[in-house]
């Protein structure tokens, strides 16, 4: 919403002042914080990139334990969240150069995201030190579910925070299964609690969007 | 007292409460942005956020983005205190029985 001031005079004057009154200062306020509100989903597509892009690497890592019976199945996951990672970048590159300003909110998934790598880069390490590969992707799950549920709550965004709690439920039950069916688990968990939301959002952005 | 001169005259004007109100509600805005936003002239918009530096309400970061000055503002905690006042201050005056 944009207001209009017509100052002509750069000096404002105390007859204009005057003129300013009380109600005028609260529609001022009003306009000025609704026409500051970011919009939600403005971060659908790292949503719907990497909702995709984990449940297309389950299902071609599962086709090729199951189907091709390659031996290497693993190494979809370096090369396709490498790829996804990079694009990742390449977007937050473009949305910076267009950046004029930064929300609170903007801020908070700044940290909340970054973090969540740097943390995420951590347990891999302990988990691929110590060998314990049956655990990836249950504690994926745990951390992108801590991810969205987050995010859900920060923007006020209810399928976000729902979307969490399945991938922490969905966790759960992954831990206690083998990993072909972890990679089934958790393409059905990113379709409900990624794609989904991304596509939820996606449609929110737009109808936001004046 | 009147209830006008409760108000903060810094804060009691149609741009510079626009230029409080829209950083109050962020961490930081370029200029490019508070122009766009309150759809003043750039001319009157630097005069304005001057204003609100020298009182301290308002901190100017001046540095270039592909060699082009850009200005960011953001609002400092005594920005915050006097917005807050000034919010306190309208609400009394349009609640007071008349």
């Amino acid at each position: 919403m944009l207001i209009n001031i017509k100052t002509t005079n750069t000096m404002e004057t105390k007859h204009e002042v005057n003129e300013f009154s009380h109600e005028d200062g609260l529609k001022t306020i009003y306009a000025m914080i609704e026409s500051a509100k970011g919009n939600i989903g403005e971060n659908y597509l790292y949503y719907l990139l990497w909702g995709y892009l984990v449940a297309f690497t389950c299902i071609l890592e599962f086709v090729l334990i199951r189907v091709v019976h390659y031996n290497r199945h693993y190494l979809v996951w370096p090369v396709l969240m490498g790829l996804g990672l990079l694009v990742s970048v390449l977007f937050m590159w473009r949305q910076k150069r267009k950046l004029t300003h930064m929300t609170f909110i903007g801020s908070v998934m700044g940290y909340l995201w970054g973090g969540w790598i740097l943390g995420f880069m951590i347990l891999l390490f302990f988990i691929n030190t110590r060998q314990h590969y049956g655990d990836i992707l249950p504690v994926t799950m745990v951390m992108y579910g801590l991810g969205i549920f987050v995010s859900g709550g920060v923007i006020g965004f209810r399928p976000l925070i729902v979307g969490g709690l399945i991938a922490f439920a969905a966790a759960l039950m992954a831990f206690y299964q083998d990993h072909d069916v972890q990679l089934l688990i958790t393409a059905s968990t990113v379709i409900l609690s990624y794609i989904a939301p991304g596509h939820m959002l996606r449609r929110a952005s737009k109808k936001q969007k004046p | 007292m009147s209830a006008f001169r409760d108000l903060d005259p810094l804060l009691h004007s149609q741009l510079r409460l626009s230029i409080v109100s829209l950083l109050v509600s962020m961490k930081s805005a370029e200029f490019g942005y508070l122009v766009e936003k309150t759809g003043a002239t750039r001319g009157n918009i630097s005069v304005q956020i001057k204003k609100l530096e020298e009182a301290g309400y308002i901190s100017i970061t001046k540095s270039f983005r592909k060699n082009y000055p850009l200005t960011t503002c953001r609002i400092t905690p005594r920005g915050i205190q006097a917005f807050e006042q000034y919010v306190d201050s309208l609400r009394d005056y349009l609640n007071r029985d008349w």
